[in-house]
């Protein structure tokens, strides 16, 4: 395979993107269904946008755990309480599992923090600075994935509504 | 009346009256060089020609085509049964002109592809309903066989993210997951349009060396 014009990377982000005109973006679609070379690349950058397109981030709102139930996930809900530890076992017949992390006082437009670390070693995971939050039900859900057997299975969530001090919720996965 | 070699180098008689172009033709009864190397005026010559090796023609320009056609129809359906369906649509349109000798530019075959990946997204989204899937079996095959997905872990995903600065993820996550355009990007993340499609390119870079790590098997 070669290719004697081979398309940038940039450029194939941007078409993939929908950040060129409509005679650049032809012109990659032109190249590309023409190209091995470039078809190659394209289905890289592809691949991982895509990834991240589809990904469900660790901390959900409420309606996109709406519309992944509408999409036919299987959604096990965990409620939490703070300052709980929880032996959380994943269900054989869930896809997603969402921790509720409950109790919380949320006031309209709080700001909420929501942080992951390991229990053993206290390292981050992840870390979001204003996540979505159910005022309703005064809960943040956390979505576990299947896929995060192959992470440290025992970790603490903190939340932290505004200034107020952080409520800690501890869960210990079993896969 | 024309010779043309068989699979094995060997030559045999053509039918009179048949008009065939000698050079496509030995390059085409040379299989195994066709597969991978033939033009895509030579396969569209030997689809029209027909005969024993029309099916081994039809196989070699799905192979060819079928990834390709499978990106279009994600960039634009953002869907992967989507895109497959597309794939067989496209693959038999653009077949049935092989046989029919519709393809007016052999040489500019990607050209006639793009026009009728474009017409059958129109379709899908006018009628917003899947495309009829094809039972013929070449196309079947190439709408599955050639359309490798590349799942991605969660857990790696979420690693990888965690590698890159919070300024390139939320680029990344704005663009990508939210699918905002690059000026609402801008607006929110307080960037010019520029420098979120620089960021952009370069996270995505590094976001996918880091999915393709080796340390991917152990994370």
């Amino acid at each position: 395979m070669s290719c004697a014009s081979p398309l940038a990377w940039e450029t194939l982000v941007d078409w993939w993107a929908g950040d060129l005109d409509e005679a650049a973006a032809a012109a990659v679609e032109e190249h590309v269904l023409g190209c091995d070379v470039c078809t190659v690349v394209a289905s890289r950058v592809a691949s991982t946008a895509e990834a991240l397109r589809t990904m469900v981030p660790p901390v959900v709102g409420a309606e996109q755990l709406e519309a992944l139930a509408r999409a036919g996930v299987r959604i096990m809900e965990n409620p939490i309480a703070p300052g709980q530890t929880c032996d959380f076992h994943f269900p054989r017949n869930a896809d997603l599992a969402v921790h509720v992390l409950g109790g919380l006082v949320l006031g309209a437009g709080a700001r909420v923090e929501v942080t992951l670390r390991s229990l053993a070693t206290g390292q981050v995971f992840g870390h979001v600075e204003d996540a979505p939050v159910d005022t309703r039900r005064g809960a943040v859900y956390l979505a576990c994935q299947r896929d995060y057997a192959q992470m440290d299975h025992d970790l603490v969530a903190e939340v932290r509504v505004g200034e107020d001090p952080p409520a800690q919720y501890t869960i210990l996965h079993h896969f | 009346m024309h010779s043309e070699p068989d699979s094995a180098g060997r030559g045999r008689t053509l039918r009179p009256g048949r008009r065939v172009d000698a050079g496509v033709v030995a390059r085409w009864y040379r299989r195994e060089t066709m597969k991978a190397e033939a033009s895509d005026a030579a396969l569209l010559a030997g689809i029209a020609l027909g005969g024993a090796g029309l099916r081994e023609a039809e196989r070699a320009l799905c192979r060819r085509y079928a990834p390709r056609i499978r990106l279009y129809g994600l960039r634009h359906l953002r869907d992967e049964d989507r895109a497959r369906d597309l794939v067989q649509t496209v693959l038999l349109a653009v077949l049935q002109a092989a046989r029919e000798k519709r393809v007016r530019e052999p040489e500019q075959l990607a050209r006639f592809v793009l026009g009728t990946c474009r017409n059958a997204v129109l379709r899908v989204r006018e009628l917003d309903r899947r495309a009829e899937p094809a039972t013929d079996e070449v196309l079947v095959a190439a709408a599955g066989g050639e359309a490798p997905r590349d799942p991605v872990n969660a857990a790696v995903l979420l690693r990888c993210l965690g590698s890159l600065g919070h300024r390139a993820r939320r680029v990344l996550e704005l663009s990508f997951h939210e699918e905002l355009e690059s000026g609402e990007v801008a607006t929110r993340l307080a960037l010019t349009q520029g420098n979120v499609r620089v960021i952009r390119h370069r996270a995505l870079a590094a976001l996918r060396v880091c999915l393709d790590a080796p340390a991917r098997a152990g994370a």
